[in-house]
């Protein structure tokens, strides 16, 4: 989950391996894309939720991401945020860390907001919301195996 | 571990969480204005618990806890990272110059017009230059020799070829048009509305021209996020359809996708009107693109009038120029190509069967004289094009090829072609547009919707008939 165009569906793609109609501008995805992923030689659901900023939606496409998420049963929310915006993008990310759903917080587009001189200091990020956070550059892979594993420590931990 | 709020709001939070049992995060998002959970809340502990809130911040709950998000996601940010400042890059540049009406008018006005241009000469080259001499050539000879082996003459024969003679536009035969059609005319264009769109797309000019556009859509009700709909319609109505979902209302919903419906051709609309009236010179397409425009802001306008509603006003968020990816590219080229012909081709083969068996059986010559009045008082149409109108519910690429053996044949002139292209374009979106019509707005909402369509269409193709015959005949 996470705001529009932050680049969940290029992640989803690099998770999945399915392809996903991906664009530079917010609203690429309005429906639901489900797709299958193995972590830890487990087979699991993993689905691209459409962009929203908020849980309180606006928009119907947003709306459908919402319902989503409270009617399954989640085991895991990868919450995708532009890293060249991060106060705004937060904001979703505060919101959904009070739904006692595991969230990994992924700091996308890392190398833009390198170039733009925003330099994020992970380990406090992940202290201050108490989450694992990792950065990823998805149009390049970059990162996504960290991820990879970070998704599966914590789906670990949750089963004991 | 989670973050408070001021101690009015969390007091609150610990009032209505005593009162009513539910866990902390339903009542934030109540707080926040989720109307769902607010209505598991009793009015009175409700009022009772925010009232102190309210009336300590002069404004709704609601507002209070969006600054107070706000504020703590800010904070947060502020603390975690470092901003170096630099020199914004060539790329920021441009992508504030192109937002500026004064420069970013001219060049989207260049952009747009370098990309028509380009679309009607690449596709034509493919067709005239590689598809047609293909298919005339040695497809033709190995379908000829492949049909006639086993079907001699008939009517499979001819379902399977057409008439003798014909040529691959007019023949009519699922093998000869069917193929020719969606492959040899469509197929070109597609491709090349596709590459096109896919550039502007992943270099992150579509919302900038969101915001260009953005007061002529405000003058019917829409903002500017709708050219998107209207964009991605110009290649399939269906993805177009879909994308309207980013609007915020249901009004502005309804109005764009009727707006989609009547008045904005798809590629492979367009291709065959390129093919059908682009011989008499591409002033006349032109026209029909501007007659469609005039329609578009005007059925707008009065629909913004008429329907009862809202339309939102939004902030436009608006991505960096970015480089495009030719990986990307090249994915989302294909499979945007494999969507259109999964769609389109078995619609084009029934749209071709249904013509064929209609006339073996002479059903068309019952339809054509009971429309006759209609179609040749108001319209001033001759009873053949019943047709046309008839396969336009399925396809509108077959539909408007089969006005060429009209015109071949003389029983229509050029500017009954242009009343019945017109007419095409307006009247009903194709088989598959009607599918995710009933999706988006349900039965009564496509019944409304639809009677709209043939309100205009047929008001615009009467009037188009009027003054063809007060000017040019």
């Amino acid at each position: 989950m996470g705001n529009p165009n932050v680049g969940k569906s290029v992640i989803f793609n690099r998770l999945t391996g399915i392809k996903v109609i991906i664009s530079n501008y917010p609203g690429t995805t309005v429906e639901f894309l489900e797709g299958s992923i193995i972590i830890e030689g487990k087979k699991m659901k993993i689905v691209d939720a459409p962009g929203t900023y908020s849980l309180i939606p606006s928009d119907k496409a947003g709306e459908a991401a919402v319902n989503l998420l409270l009617k399954e049963k989640t085991d895991l929310i990868i919450n995708v945020v532009d890293s060249t915006n991060l106060g705004r993008n937060l904001y979703l990310t505060l919101q959904l860390r009070e739904l006692f759903i595991p969230l990994i917080l992924d700091l996308n587009m890392v190398d833009v907001a390198r170039e733009q001189g925003i330099e994020i200091d992970i380990p406090a990020l992940s202290k201050e919301l108490k989450v694992s956070v990792v950065s990823t550059v998805a149009i390049s892979g970059e990162g996504i195996r960290e991820l990879r594993k970070a998704a599966a420590e914590i789906l670990k931990r949750d089963e004991k | 571990m989670r973050i408070r709020f001021e101690p009015r709001i969390e007091a609150a939070i610990k009032d209505i969480q005593k009162k009513s049992n539910l866990p902390r995060w339903k009542i934030l998002l109540a707080l926040e204005g989720d109307e769902r959970f607010k209505k598991k809340i009793p009015e009175k502990i409700w009022q009772e618990a925010i009232s102190l809130v309210e009336k300590d911040h002069k404004e709704p709950i609601e507002l209070t806890m969006l600054k107070a998000r706000f504020g703590q996601a800010g904070a947060i940010a502020n603390r975690v990272q470092k901003v170096h400042h630099r020199h914004p890059t060539f790329l920021e540049k441009l992508g504030d110059i192109t937002v500026k009406p004064l420069i970013g008018l001219p060049i989207a006005v260049i952009i747009l017009m370098g990309v028509f241009k380009f679309f009607i000469t690449a596709a034509g080259f493919i067709t005239d230059k590689i598809m047609t001499p293909f298919f005339e050539g040695p497809y033709d000879v190995f379908i000829h020799f492949l049909v006639e082996g086993t079907f001699p003459k008939g009517f499979i024969h001819d379902m399977l070829i057409g008439t003798p003679g014909a040529g691959y536009l007019e023949s009519f035969g699922v093998l000869t048009t069917g193929i020719f059609v969606p492959i040899g005319i469509v197929l070109p264009a597609v491709l090349i509305f596709y590459i096109i769109l896919t550039l502007l797309e992943d270099v992150g000019y579509l919302p900038r021209l969101a915001i260009l556009v953005d007061t002529i859509f405000h003058r019917i009700g829409l903002h500017g996020y709708s050219i998107i709909p209207v964009i991605l319609s110009f290649g399939c109505n269906v993805p177009g359809v879909m994308a309207t979902r980013i609007l915020t209302s249901d009004k502005q919903r309804f109005m764009m996708l009727t707006l989609l419906g009547i008045s904005i051709p798809c590629t492979a609309q367009t291709a065959v009107i390129l093919r059908v009236i682009g011989p008499f010179g591409l002033g006349w397409v032109i026209l029909i693109y501007l007659i469609l425009m005039t329609i578009f802001v005007t059925t707008g306008s009065i629909l913004n009038r008429a329907l009862k509603g809202t339309a939102p006003e939004i902030a436009i968020e608006i991505p960096p120029y970015r480089l495009p990816r030719i990986s990307n590219l090249m994915m989302k080229t294909g499979l945007r190509i494999k969507q259109f012909l999964l769609e389109a081709i078995p619609w084009v083969f029934v749209g071709i069967i249904l013509v064929n068996t209609l006339h073996t059986l002479g059903i068309t010559v019952y339809l054509s004289r009971i429309s006759g009045p209609l179609m040749g008082r108001w319209l001033g149409l001759p009873e053949e094009a019943i047709y046309p109108l008839i396969i336009g519910f399925l396809r509108k690429d077959v539909a408007t090829g089969l006005l060429t053996p009209l015109l071949n044949k003389n029983i229509m002139n050029f500017y009954q072609a242009m009343v019945a292209v017109t007419i095409l374009v307006i009247y009903f979106p194709c088989a598959a547009t009607f599918v995710v019509f009933l999706k988006e707005l349900g039965i009564k909402g496509t019944i409304k919707s639809t009677f709209i369509m043939l309100v205009v269409a047929f008001g615009i193709g009467g009037l188009l008939h009027l003054i063809f015959s007060l000017f040019a005949l």
